[in-house]
């Protein structure tokens, strides 16, 4: 309306002129010009007319319709600007909307619509059959159900709608709709807006997914106020600690911590608040029920709002494995037994006080060196190979327990230790190294030294007397001083024998003290097979013929053959099969004795027909002193010690006996010898 | 009649072996130790010496050290009584010029005549007969 105020002067002069204009041109025309002062008469009465009849014209007119065609332009204006504002809005809202009628069924859709589903607004918008395919299929199938209800029912439909989108990333729509009615409230059309709603939806999701993050963690999470009290707490705080959320909340957190780290709880939270963070700070909780739990905690302050963001792990079996550790590691470091790791191949990785005691090596000469060389004695390279042997078997899973040997000390004294070796394992069971438990037993050794010592000397001692006795029972015997009758007879007799099993029991016990004592049968020799025939003949060759019993000597002439042990170990053995066996075979039988190779084994056998091992026997055989039921009855003066010795004679050599045996058919006694003697 | 010297601290055993050697008909003396078997022998060269390595005040050794220096003694066999283990002891014995050895423990004293007469078969008469018959 800028400048119509100028309007209303600008007219009345326009309006006065014209009237003037006319009249002067009526007049001209008329020809009323007459006089000159009748014209200048009709002049100024014209104009007084002129002047009383415009402003009328002008208020009652010519305002009124210049008004009206102002307020129409306006009003067009308005709405030009009003469309544009719109739009405008539209865009920048991201809202776009449409409008159906039904009875046409034409469908408008205004520019930011097209703009969502990239398509030119210039060009005629898509059916509707058409305009579903932009969807996926879950958002089109939802939003036609929609629109079916909406038609039918009238009910108006606000969903969140995903545009598929093959170039890139999801977009998403939330499409509204209204129920369009004509007067008598018939439905005759929807209209509706779609809203891009992409980026909402984007944050949305990433919201959702960082609450997944805190919901789903099984870390604990937590959001505590400047007044120390929990804001937030995850699922996984309340499983832990086993509180409700809100008995969490409820208090200052400090009180869930155990009392004795509430005061390094609120100095670590005083200097967090200077920092602002904390790494790795560990306290207990109290959690309900009782228990107390320890947690590790990171932090990190916010400074600007005083709110702390914290993560907790519950720590309580690390510590307590921590706690058992260190309880174990102080029982290693303090005992006097030696305790030493070392990896497969011998070479120590640990190495305590108890080994530096026993050893005379510390820690430091000790953890890097191979054990073997660390400890055999010098020169003793049997030592050596025995050491490297067992390293090598334990390496493959086997556990050794009273393993006995001699050491020498940093100092060049030898010790005695009794070792156990173990296979360490991990979990998956692959060995990774070796563990040593040893233990200085050199004055129990001497102790035992002595014993044996002493109980070889009585032995000794015992002898000699029982030698004498026997020599002058025989003389008795031999009746030099008269010949024995009747009872005189058979109570020498039953002396004498029992004075051979004393003697036989004195040699057998001398001898279990010489393997026990550990110095016998350690030579290693060639042998030939033969030469093991012509002792046993020589020893077992007069007994077998007193007792009429047939010796098949498979050994003879095996000069082809050989083995590498210790000759005495290999005949005592045989010997002692072979003197069974005649003992426990009655007159006439046959016994034969040989040996076969088998597999790189040289196994030497002795079969009889004897009287053969109950089945409930077998097992005690080899005991000490056992004497089966059969056997004492065909020899009673048997001392029990021969299988015994036997054994103990084959362990020392590395030799195996086997047996087989069937009561009163019989039995085969084996001897084998490993490949390496062969 | 052959003359035995038996040179054997265990009173016993010495005297089981001189009974039966004298039922046989032979002559025996006993010495206790290494010192009167030196003196024994002195006084009278016997055909045959039972030896037991083991005595006290000069043992076996010190009679076969004393027999193989003299050249009258030399030749007298020597069979040498051991103990169970004695191995080494007894190889050095045949290195000092014992002739033959018996593990007590281990022979019936029968064994022990037969062997006397072994090594004095030809020697019936009595007095210097040396045998030189060595045994192994």
């Amino acid at each position: 309306m800028n400048g119509k105020k100028n309007n209303p002067i600008k007219f009345f002069v326009f309006t006065i002129a014209s009237i003037l204009l006319i009249e002067f041109v009526i007049l001209t025309v008329l020809g009323r010009w007459t006089n000159a002062t009748k014209f200048w008469e009709d002049l100024i009465s014209e104009l007084f007319l002129a002047a009383a009849v415009s402003p009328v014209l002008y208020f009652f007119f010519l305002r009124p319709l210049a008004k009206e065609i102002n307020e129409r332009k306006e009003a067009v204006e308005r709405l030009h600007e009003s469309g544009k504002e719109l739009n405008e809005a539209q865009r920048l809202g991201r809202i776009g909307n449409w409008n159906w009628d039904i009875a046409t069924d034409t469908i408008s859709w205004f520019e930011e619509y097209y703009r969502i589903f990239g398509l030119d607004p210039a060009q005629r918008p898509p059916k509707y059959e058409e305009h579903l395919k932009a969807y996926t299929p879950e958002s089109a199938a939802r939003l036609d159900a929609a629109v079916k209800i909406n038609t039918q029912s009238g009910k108006p439909y606000e969903l969140d709608l995903e545009i598929a989108n093959p170039k890139g990333s999801a977009r998403w729509i939330t499409a509204r709709s209204e129920t369009k009615r004509d007067i008598q409230g018939k439905i005759i059309g929807l209209r509706g807006t779609a809203q891009d709603i992409t980026e909402r939806k984007r944050a949305e999701t990433e919201r959702e997914q960082f609450f997944k993050f805190f919901q789903l963690s099984t870390d604990i999470m937590v959001i505590a106020d400047p007044l120390g009290c929990f804001k937030k707490v995850n699922p996984t705080a309340l499983r832990i600690l086993g509180y409700s959320e809100s008995e969490l909340l409820s208090k200052p957190f400090i009180d869930f911590v155990h009392p004795d780290d509430q005061q390094p709880t609120k100095d670590e939270m005083a200097r967090q608040m200077k920092v602002g963070a904390s790494l790795d700070f560990k306290n207990r909780y109290m959690c309900k029920g009782g228990t107390v739990l320890w947690l590790s905690w990171r932090a990190n302050y916010d400074k600007k709002d005083g709110i702390t963001y914290a993560t907790a792990r519950d720590i309580t079996k690390e510590r307590q494995a921590a706690e058992i550790n260190e309880k174990l590691a102080t029982v290693v470091r303090y005992t006097d037994d030696g305790v030493i790791s070392m990896d497969i191949k011998g070479i120590v990785t640990s190495w305590n006080k108890g080994a530096e005691i026993i050893s005379g090596y510390d820690e430091k000469e000790a953890i890097g060196k191979n054990i073997s060389e660390l400890t055999v004695p010098q020169g003793k390279t049997e030592d050596l190979e025995v050491s490297k042997n067992t390293i090598a078997r334990v390496s493959k899973g086997e556990r050794i327990e009273n393993y006995e040997r001699q050491i020498m000390k940093k100092n060049g004294n030898v010790v005695d230790v009794n070792m156990t070796v173990s296979p360490i394992t991990e979990e998956s069971g692959k060995i990774t190294g070796i563990s040593v438990i040893a233990r200085d037993i050199t004055k129990a050794k001497e102790i035992e030294r002595a014993k044996n010592d002493f109980l070889v000397l009585a032995s000794h001692q015992m002898r000699t007397p029982l030698s004498g006795t026997r020599w002058m029972i025989e003389t008795l015997k031999r009746g030099i001083f008269g010949k024995l009758e009747g009872k005189q007879k058979e109570y020498i007799d039953e002396i004498y024998k029992t004075n051979n099993r004393m003697i036989d029991l004195v040699s057998g016990m001398m001898s279990m003290l010489t393997l026990e004592s550990g110095a016998a049968f350690k030579a290693k020799e060639k042998i030939a097979i033969s030469k093991f025939s012509d002792d046993i003949i020589s020893v077992a060759g007069a007994l077998a013929e007193s007792k009429k019993i047939i010796l098949k000597d498979k050994l003879k002439g095996r000069d082809d053959a050989y083995i590498y042990s210790d000759f005495q170990a290999v005949k005592n053995i045989l010997e002692c099969f072979v003197s069974n066996a005649i003992n426990y075979s009655s007159s006439g039988k046959e016994i034969e004795f040989g040996e076969k190779e088998e597999s790189g084994e040289a196994i030497f056998f002795v079969k009889d027909h004897g009287i053969g091992i109950p089945e409930e026997e077998k097992k005690h055989i080899f005991e000490r002193f056992f004497r089966g039921y059969r056997a004492k009855a065909v020899k009673p003066g048997g001392t029990g010690l021969g299988l015994s010795l036997a054994l103990l004679i084959a362990d020392k050599i590395g030799a195996k006996i086997s047996f087989e045996s069937q009561e009163g058919k019989g039995s085969t006694f084996y001897l084998r010898l490993p490949k390496e003697n062969v | 009649m052959s003359y035995i010297l038996i040179a054997e601290d265990e009173e016993f055993l010495a005297r089981a072996v001189k009974d039966n050697l004298e039922v046989e008909g032979y002559e025996v003396q006993v010495a206790e130790n290494g010192e009167e078997a030196v003196k024994l022998v002195q006084k009278r060269v016997p055909d045959l010496i039972l030896l037991d390595l083991l005595m006290p005040k000069k043992d076996g050794f010190y009679v076969l050290e004393e027999l193989k220096n003299n050249p009258e003694w030399k030749l007298i066999p020597v069979v040498v009584f051991s103990n169970l283990g004695d191995d080494t002891n007894l190889k050095k014995a045949i290195s000092m010029g014992a002739n033959d050895y018996f593990v007590k423990a281990q022979h019936p004293i029968e064994e022990v005549i037969d062997k006397v007469k072994e090594y004095t078969r030809t020697n019936r008469p009595a007095g210097q007969g040396q045998d030189l018959q060595k045994k192994n």
